[in-house]
């Protein structure tokens, strides 16, 4: 991003969250919603956007990932639409060309979405948790820092602030265990590996603009809450309780709670 | 400028999306197989199908290993056109058992269906499903190396079921749990199809289980494999289109398939389980009994 001249971690952010908005409005996967950002990002890397055309290129990476994810991908007419016809279709379709050919068509890639739903299944957690982890992945879309973690990482890391944030405020079982021997085994990471990925991630939801932003996103989570319990969570806030917290502090009770 | 650098030489066939030509590269006096995608002004752009299988031939070229997919060469992406440029193979699997003059021979059969499994595993190691294998979409190439193509319909979750006419998508190797609208599935759908296309290369290229609709289709199959039952298939009641079948026993496999040796009939058994989970992978299958007197070079080149 440092080398976009017009595009700041700003615009980045108000677009990110809107294209989460459309996502769900056209009940996309979250696949789709995670891919789009991940073409979005190595777009901005190799070409530099005038401000005006941002949008142009979410649209557009948005377009490309619900055609590899999807059954039913939104038409380009129903994105020219949410975009209150700011582009032209023709303008959608020449970006997805360029995009592909910049791209060289290598877009797929492994999200953190599979190694979450593995990590999930393996320490058998309960859908507060698992949806809390999702709800972290998703927020990390907003911030460019978290941008550059490996998905099985950021899965690790999401997973980790997940279960410890449950375990302290939902559950009273603060000192429980949270990345256990099993979950070292199978994901290859121990803790001392996953400490950076972690502090990367509790950075990127403690941000004031985070918090302002994440609208679309802390609404979604909020409706499909699996329990009334994670549901008054997220409302809370979430992400404002971990801006108070010290991060040390944080980072050592985290630690505490996890087998290295 | 793709009829610049590519000269065309003749139509080849209609791809489920596509029409493919066989062409001469001009700079290097390679043949090579173009797919054509007209791209139409007022169309959707790039067409998923079309998407997906470059991305993930793209995606498996990364790798070293590529020969058991049809290469993607070049694609050339104009304004009303997307063109695909694939290395040539000489014929596919329909087209060869069509060509065939007598029976095939079970150490060709064997040659094959190991390539083919290879192929299958690679792709399954990569967490790439092909999901519409049949003869039409595995290719023969002069030195009789087979490779897997068409991946349009790879991948992506769930195929879109709706069966618009007989011709245009063939029932014929896909697995019960499909037929009854499963949502969710594995590697094992390939696996399936896979032993459907053993059985049929064993037969000399007569199709194992031609079915005309679903219903059809499903009768074939539960009359050779016996009906599932919830013991052997749990929860099969709430598949999205579960019907219900007269309880037909199991059938004798060598009965249907008489060429294919004992070891054969059980690789093929292994396969043709309608519970998916009870299907072998691709890895193990290229373990079974059956290969243990492979001498091909083609199919294992470092014996």
């Amino acid at each position: 991003m440092e080398h976009q001249t017009n595009i700041t971690g700003s615009h980045r952010r108000v677009l990110v969250d809107w294209l989460a908005q459309v996502s769900f409005k056209y009940h996309l996967l979250q696949e789709t919603m995670i891919l789009t950002v991940d073409i979005l990002d190595r777009y901005l890397q190799i070409v530099i956007v005038p401000k005006p055309m941002l949008q142009l290129v979410g649209l557009a990476s948005l377009l490309i990932s619900s055609k590899v994810e999807e059954i039913y991908a939104p038409s380009v007419y129903d994105l020219v639409y949410i975009s209150a016809h700011t582009y032209t279709r023709e303008e959608v379709l020449k970006m997805e060309k360029t995009i592909l050919h910049e791209l060289d068509f290598r877009i797929l890639k492994p999200y953190p979405l599979h190694f979450l739903r593995r990590y999930s299944r393996l320490a058998r957690t309960d859908t507060n948790i698992h949806h809390l982890a999702k709800y972290f992945i998703d927020l990390s879309l907003l911030e460019t820092e978290t941008s550059s973690l490996l998905p099985s990482k950021k899965a690790a890391a999401a997973f980790i602030l997940a279960s410890s944030l449950a375990n302290v405020q939902l559950y009273g079982t603060s000192g429980k265990k949270v990345w256990t021997k099993d979950l070292v085994r199978h994901s290859g990471y121990n803790f001392v590996q996953l400490k950076d990925p972690v502090t990367v991630l509790l950075r990127a939801m403690a941000t004031r603009h985070l918090v302002d932003n994440a609208k679309a996103i802390r609404e979604r989570y909020v409706k499909n809450a699996p329990t009334e319990q994670v549901k008054s969570l997220i409302k809370t806030e979430l992400e404002k309780t971990i801006t108070a917290a010290d991060h040390k502090r944080v980072i050592s009770i985290i630690a505490e709670q996890t087998e290295s | 400028m793709t009829s610049q650098r590519y000269e065309r030489v003749e139509k080849i066939g209609e791809g489920t999306y596509g029409t493919v030509f066989k062409a001469k590269d001009r700079e290097t006096g390679d043949i090579v197989a173009l797919k054509i995608v007209r791209l139409d002004e007022d169309d959707e752009g790039v067409p998923s199908a079309a998407l997906r299988e470059i991305c993930i031939s793209e995606g498996i070229e990364t790798s070293e290993h590529c020969q058991v997919t049809v290469r993607l060469l070049d694609v050339l992406h104009r304004s009303l056109r997307l063109t695909m440029v694939f290395e040539y193979c000489d014929q596919d699997l329909k087209k060869y058992f069509d060509s065939l003059a007598s029976v095939i021979s079970q150490k060709t059969v064997q040659s094959f269906y190991y390539q083919l499994l290879r192929g299958l595993a690679y792709c399954h190691r990569h967490n790439i499903f092909h999901r519409d294998l049949k003869p039409q979409n595995i290719l023969i190439s002069k030195k009789g190396e087979l490779k897997l193509a068409d991946f349009g319909l790879a991948r992506a979750f769930g195929i879109p079921v709706r069966i618009y006419s007989a011709e245009v998508v063939t029932l014929w190797y896909r697995p019960p749990e499909v037929l009854m609208g499963a949502q969710v599935y594995t590697t094992s759908i390939d696996i399936w199809s896979a032993g459907c296309i053993f059985a049929e290369m064993a037969n000399s290229g007569r199709p194992l289980f031609p079915g005309s609709d679903v219903d059809e289709q499903l009768k074939r199959i539960f009359k050779l494999v016996g009906t599932p039952t919830d013991r052997t298939w749990p929860n099969i009641v709430r598949l999205p289109e579960y019907k219900e079948f007269p309880p037909y026993p199991p059938a004798p496999f060598s009965a249907v398939v008489p060429p294919l040796s004992p070891t054969g009939i059980d690789l093929l058994r292994r396969h043709l389980v309608s519970y998916p989970k009870g299907r072998i992978t691709a890895e193990d299958a290229m373990r079974h009994e059956y290969f243990s007197d492979l001498d091909d070079p083609i199919a294992r080149p470092s014996n």
